[in-house]
């Protein structure tokens, strides 16, 4: 009986001494991080190290690099960041190499920043000294620059209402009881001096706006914005000189409450498009070609038709093509949703997006760029996604305010009947009781508190239009491969003896049904025996020795892999497994009414088997779809769920299209959120909120409406002075505030 | 009563100082990244 230890860096248990190891490249690792002096990683760690794999070829040219004399600054993402503990060992690794300056790991983000000599090191190296660990390096495209200017004028604009109003409340005061006319006119003039930074500075976006709404002949919702500002800020100018009220403390109140409305969305947008951010990209950055004098790895970009490009199992086909020499297994998963690998042999043709599982080939490209099948459906995409039409609510506060000002101006009509000077008063007046604030805060407010509820369950959404979008929502379709069910195969049946063997076999190799068996060998807590001479048989499997024997791990029809040796033969058995999210998740939303589909590009007797595991009726699958049969299948009134690039228009086309995290990256940009993987049961969640901020926007509305109506018809009667206005408008500010922020909770 | 012509200003002077400091915390990126920095302690 051989002794079980677990391998020092991955903690897989194996067969040996304490201190052996379970594969070559987890030794390796180990001897790096000691070499190091990083050894108290593997105390602090809390989840066991990734088994390294070999590195993957990257195009780094797409990484941006700043220059600072002499070095420069690069953004990475990093993958394969457990603990807090990886990312002071890839932080140390990257840090010790010749010619890097400084690096910093963010666990947060998942993403590196190094600065280095250009001239001593390349990215490339980079990724080899992580690759050594098991961290995964990878481009990412360049960071967007933080735009500082929303808060300088956020920042601004808040100062100056706050020191306006406390200028104003002497001045309201003094209203009252009779102020000393020195000081009446030192506040009047400090306030004229503050709300000039405000109107000028801080609201300069509303002009701005407004003045491209104008010349582009159309009516911008800031438009009637851009007018109260600057009407109330000409007016208060003229009102200070000729000693009547100016009303800035309404006009800078106004301008800063809008500004945190803005910011609001703002930072609820820049969330979901981080979280969508870590995923890479879908083609390969460099390809392999031949070339007369042989293999040459160029970029991807420099590819023309009829180049042929040879490529091995891992890699992903740059353009539509067809097979010249070799043979091997292809996924098209990423593509057209077909679970199942298709055999590459000579004549076959494969579309850009495919992967190699294994195999060599040698690939004749067809058709690059747009005209791919990849293309086409990105071209799809983005004619689906501009046909959208704003939501009711973006018209609504515009309105409301066009109308305000509207019945200001009625209110300077009435100069013939009470003087100019008592018409401007109740002109300024009706502007300022019925100012916005309530009602652009009421969206805006209602909104992020609910993104940010559900962005904790684990569904980032885009938009606020997104989420009342989802109110219209009468059906809600799901793609399965990676959706409903695990993005990877998983094993479901083998015996611990043939999962020994593979995996022993298999634990180098990144392909991923290797990946799934070694997972389920280690998952069941099987010693690993360490394999020799393990050599790949092209196009399928893998042999080598273990206990002294010859075994060949060989692929078998669609989900299965045979464990071969002279007379003994073992059979693995894979299959796309439920999500455990899935089942409980789909009968909630069949509980709230909603008509649930299933749409696939996979086998019928695939998606069937997977409705009977999650209990969902027949009549709801539809199989076998091309990506542009799925599009016929949303509609206005369906929210669409999928992973994969093939989802890529139907989650455009859907009213609202949520991409899995960790799908395809194309999925992901077509979408209006980005669902957790394990956190399916966040749809009803996201329905039901929906409805609940929908409720409160226009409750909010309402009771604003009916505060304006009233306000506006005293103001016009000459009814409000300016103490009555500045108690009022921030009443209905704050009670805005009240009702949305419970939309922050869940469901309690 | 006069030293309120010259405390109202003082104040607002004051008030414009910090704003300015706020301005120059944005320009230096002290907000870029709000969601990070309360994980980094978690790492030595």
């Amino acid at each position: 009986m051989p002794q079980i230890s677990g391998c020092p860096h991955c903690a897989a248990p194996v067969e040996g001494d304490e201190g052996t190891f379970c594969c070559s490249g987890c030794e390796l690792a180990y001897a790096v991080l000691s070499d190091a002096g990083l050894q108290g990683h593997y105390l602090e760690r809390e989840v066991p190290g990734l088994r390294p794999l070999p590195p993957v070829r990257r195009d780094w040219s797409l990484v941006a690099l700043t220059e600072h004399d002499g070095s420069c600054e690069a953004v990475l993402a990093v993958d394969g960041l457990t603990c807090a503990s990886c990312v002071s060992v890839a932080e140390a690794l990257l840090e010790r190499q010749d010619g890097v300056q400084a690096a910093e790991v963010s666990f947060a983000t998942g993403k590196a920043r190094v600065r280095f000599d250009p001239t001593a090191i390349t990215l490339d190296d980079h990724a080899r000294t992580l690759a050594r660990v098991g961290y995964t390096l990878r481009p990412v495209a360049a960071e967007p620059t933080v735009d500082h200017d929303p808060l300088v004028r956020l920042g601004i604009a808040l100062f100056c209402a706050a020191n306006v109003m406390g200028l104003s409340i002497p001045i309201y005061l003094g209203w009252l009881e009779g102020m000393d006319l020195r000081f009446e006119r030192l506040f009047a003039w400090g306030s004229l001096l503050l709300a000039t930074p405000a109107t000028l500075v801080a609201a300069a976006p509303f002009f701005r706006s407004a003045w491209h709404g104008l010349t582009a002949r159309t009516l911008h919702m800031d438009l009637p914005l851009a007018l109260a500002i600057g009407g109330l800020y000409v007016h208060g100018i003229y009102a200070t000189l000729a000693h009547s009220e100016a009303y800035f403390d309404s006009l800078t109140m106004l301008i800063a409450l809008l500004l945190v409305g803005r910011a609001l969305e703002a930072r609820g947008q820049r969330n979901a498009a981080s979280a969508a951010d870590l995923l890479g990209s879908a083609l390969p950055g460099v390809v392999t070609r031949v070339e007369a004098l042989g293999d040459a790895v160029v970029p991807t970009s420099d590819l023309r038709v009829g180049d042929r490009v040879r490529m091995t199992g891992g890699d992903t086909v740059p353009g539509d093509g067809i097979i010249d020499q070799g043979e091997g297994r292809a996924s098209l998963a990423l593509v057209t949703g077909e679970s199942v690998p298709v055999p590459a042999i000579p004549g076959t043709q494969l579309p850009a997006g495919a992967e190699l599982l294994d195999g060599d080939i040698v690939l004749r490209v067809r058709e690059m760029g747009a005209g791919t099948l990849i293309g086409q459906m990105q071209a799809a995409l983005t004619q689906t996604s501009t046909s959208r039409n704003p939501t009711q609510a973006d018209r609504l506060a515009p309105a409301f305010t066009a109308a305000t000002i509207l019945l200001g101006l009625a209110a300077l009509a009435l100069t013939p009947w009470i003087g100019s000077a008592e018409a401007m008063r109740r002109a300024v007046a009706v502007w300022v009781v019925a100012c916005p604030c309530a009602l652009s805060l009421a969206r805006p407010l209602a909104v992020s508190a609910a993104l940010s509820g559900l962005a904790r369950r684990g569904l980032w959404l885009r938009s606020g239009d997104a989420l009342l979008a989802l109110n219209d929502v009468r059906t809600v379709a799901l793609d399965k491969t990676g959706t409903l069910t695990e993005a990877q195969a998983r094993v479901v049946s083998a015996e611990d003896e043939a999962l020994r063997i593979a995996a022993a076999l298999e634990v180098g190799s990144s392909h991923p049904i290797a990946r799934a068996i070694v997972s389920e060998a280690v998952g069941r807590g099987i010693p690993l025996p360490r394999a020799a001479e393990i050599e790949e048989v092209r196009g399928q499997g893998v042999r080598g020795s273990v206990d002294g024997r010859l075994w060949e791990v060989r692929s078998a029809g669609v989900d299965a892999v045979r464990v071969v040796s002279d007379d003994l033969e073992h059979l693995i058995r894979l299959a796309h497994v439920p999500r455990a999210s899935a089942g409980p998740a789909l009968q909630e939303l069949q509980t709230t009414g909603i008509d649930l589909r299933i749409l696939t590009g996979d086998r019928a007797e695939a998606a069937s088997r997977l409705a009977e595991q999650l209990n969902i009726p027949a009549s709801a699958v539809h199989a076998e779809l091309s990506p542009l049969e799925k599009v016929d299948l949303v509609d206005a009134h369906t929210a669409f769920v999928g992973d994969g690039l093939n989802d890529g228009p139907a989650l455009a086309a859907a009213a609202v299209g949520l991409a899995v995290a960790h799908g395809a990256p194309s999925s992901i940009a077509a979408a209006d959120g980005v669902v957790r993987a394990g956190a399916l049961g966040v749809l009803t969640d996201a329905l039901r909120t929906a409805r609940r901020t929908q409720r409160t926007i226009s409750a909010n509305l309402v009771r604003s409406a009916a505060y304006n109506v009233l306000a506006v018809a005293a103001a016009m009667a000459g009814l409000v002075n300016p103490l009555v206005a500045a108690i009022l408008m921030p009443i209905s500010s704050l009670l805005v505030l009240a009702t949305s922020a419970k939309l922050a909770k869940g469901d309690a | 009563m006069n030293a309120i012509a010259f405390l109202v200003p003082l104040a607002i002077a004051l008030g414009g100082t910090f704003l300015v400091f706020f301005l120059v915390a944005v320009r230096n990126g002290q907000f870029d990244d709000l969601d990070d920095p309360p994980t980094r302690i978690l790492r030595d």
